[in-house]
């Protein structure tokens, strides 16, 4: 097809692909966020992140990006939805949490464990298990501090 | 307030699951992207605010509600940790035997604790609601 050039669209037809010379799309060619996680298939990228807010009634989220819903499960124990399904549940969790108040317990968070039976909660394609425990004994609580989260994909 | 997914997990405890402005779709459909049924999407003033007692959720037609039986059980856990550590001082008093320390009256305050425990005890069986439970714990 040959090149066409439609000046009453102001669209060019026929461009074959791979038919813009190398080097001529700069930076500023691109609209902002044009380039989607997706597209631009980062390895060993963070994908998702989470600044988590436990403090009462249900858990939500204070700020994250790649994250469709948090389910609350019970004391300590989560269920964090993601919002574009991965190609694999092979990914690497991130956690840390603030401790609740000057002199109070050190929390811990763990994934892929279901909080108040123990057991394991693998990650899926949709989906992470995680629970916020304590440091001396392991039993899950509700730590009054912040709780971040960060998920990688593996390279 | 905005609409959220409640159900029972699998140990009967109610699950609330809350969407964040990235979720495009609707909460059926986030439902179905989580494997969750037997659901119901309910306000989310129909939950409760209070977590003292989170572990005794449990969902109910329309509402997640507090079970008395299974807070009580909770009330109990707390009292029993509470009554531990008031007890520790005196404890380490007597098994120590710490010079210097007065023993007596290490016992006289063990057993001023064991009485205001029981009492706690008692009040938390005969309370009738939950509010009851957490004026007994001394909330």
């Amino acid at each position: 097809m040959a090149l066409v050039l439609n000046g009453s669209t102001n669209a060019i037809g026929g461009l074959a692909v791979g038919g813009v010379p190398d080097g001529t799309i700069d930076t500023d060619a691109l609209a902002v966020d044009a380039v989607t996680n997706a597209k631009a298939n980062f390895i060993g990228e963070v994908f998702a992140w989470g600044h988590l807010i436990i403090s009462s009634g249900s858990p939500s989220f204070n700020k994250s990006s790649g994250f469709g819903a948090i389910t609350d499960n019970g004391i300590g124990d989560f269920t964090i939805a993601l919002s574009v399904t991965q190609a694999d549940a092979h990914y690497i969790c991130l956690g840390a949490a603030g401790s609740s108040y000057n002199g109070g317990e050190n929390a811990m968070v763990n994934f892929e464990r279901i909080g108040s039976s123990g057991n394991v909660g693998n990650n899926t394609t949709t989906a992470l298990r995680m629970n916020v425990c304590r440091s001396n004994d392991g039993s899950v609580y509700d730590a009054q501090g912040p709780v971040y989260i960060c998920l990688i994909h593996e390279g | 307030m905005a609409n959220v997914i409640i159900h029972a997990n699998a140990e009967g405890v109610a699950a609330i699951t809350k969407p964040t402005s990235e979720w495009t779709g609707t909460l059926d459909e986030l439902a179905t992207h989580l494997g969750i049924s037997s659901y119901e999407i309910v306000d989310e003033s129909k939950v409760p605010t209070d977590r003292t007692f989170r572990q005794a959720w449990v969902k109910g037609s329309g509402a997640v509600t507090e079970d008395v039986t299974k807070s009580k059980a909770i009330a109990h856990g707390t009292r029993r940790e509470k009554r531990s550590t008031e007890f520790k001082p005196h404890d380490d008093t007597i098994s120590l035997n710490i010079p210097g320390t007065d023993t007596s009256a290490a016992e006289t305050a063990r057993a001023a604790i064991r009485t205001k425990y029981a009492t706690m005890q008692t009040n938390i069986d005969n309370a009738t609601d939950i509010a009851g439970i957490k004026t007994a714990l001394g909330g």
